[in-house]
């Protein structure tokens, strides 16, 4: 009987430990004056989002074997896309920077996907169902699409 | 189930739930940092960036896994 009751504590304070460090319980602090906030911004969620995507892949490398083929299809999407995904998201920000081109919009738009993809990275990680796997890929192909809408060349309408 | 197969269960419990929470409060540090980030990244910082980025991308949990 004290097994189970060590049990079933332990299994309680992996609950509360889980609710406890939920990232998304924390609140931004104010950008300091003179600093641009939506370059703060997009940087603070290129780190983080690289951080859960690094945690969803090595998740699925140390578990490969124990878990569903889905799973590791839908992190193998997600290994394609997100990679030069991210990469072209820092060059529109550098771009935004040099005032090439780049808009104050587009790069808000840009960071809000990349923060939509890594949380449905977090809770991939934590949940590997079915739904969790429809909302990760989701937010992938989203920011890929955000990405393609801001280097996508000028629409010409010929002159009659 | 006897109790020493309940004893052994509570143990790996309590190693899969530890583990979680180490996991948890790296993920938390991670995100506080950021989000305690008042300014934007020097160049150093920005070029780190990259740097790590380059070697999560060529790690060998980031290549397809094959199945």
């Amino acid at each position: 009987m004290k097994a189970l009751h060590f049990y079933l504590g332990a299994s309680l304070l992996l609950l509360v430990g889980c609710a406890w460090f939920h990232p998304t319980e924390l609140k931004p602090v104010p950008v300091a004056a003179g600093q641009d906030a939506v370059v703060v911004n997009a940087q603070r969620v290129q780190d983080t989002s690289l951080f859960a995507y690094e945690q969803l892949t090595e998740f699925e490398y140390a578990n490969r074997d124990s878990l569903p083929v889905a799973f590791s299809r839908a992190v193998d999407q997600i290994r394609a896309e997100f990679k030069p995904n991210w990469r072209a998201s820092r060059k529109a920000l550098e771009d935004y920077k040099a005032r090439r081109g780049v808009s104050l919009e587009d790069v808000n738009r840009l960071t809000a996907a990349l923060a939509a993809a890594q949380s449905a990275f977090l809770d991939l990680r934590g949940g590997q169902d079915a739904g969790s796997i429809a909302t990760a890929l989701g937010a992938v192909s989203r920011l890929g699409n955000n990405l393609k809408q801001l280097t996508a060349p000028a629409v010409v309408i010929p002159t009659p | 189930m006897s109790n020493l197969q309940l004893a052994l269960l509570a143990l790996q419990e309590a190693a899969a739930a530890s583990e979680a929470l180490v996991r948890a409060r790296r993920t938390y540090e991670v995100f506080k940092e950021a989000a305690n980030r008042a300014n934007e990244l020097t160049p150093e910082q920005d070029a780190d960036l990259d740097a790590r980025a380059e070697l999560v991308f060529a790690s060998p949990a980031s290549q397809p896994s094959g199945r």
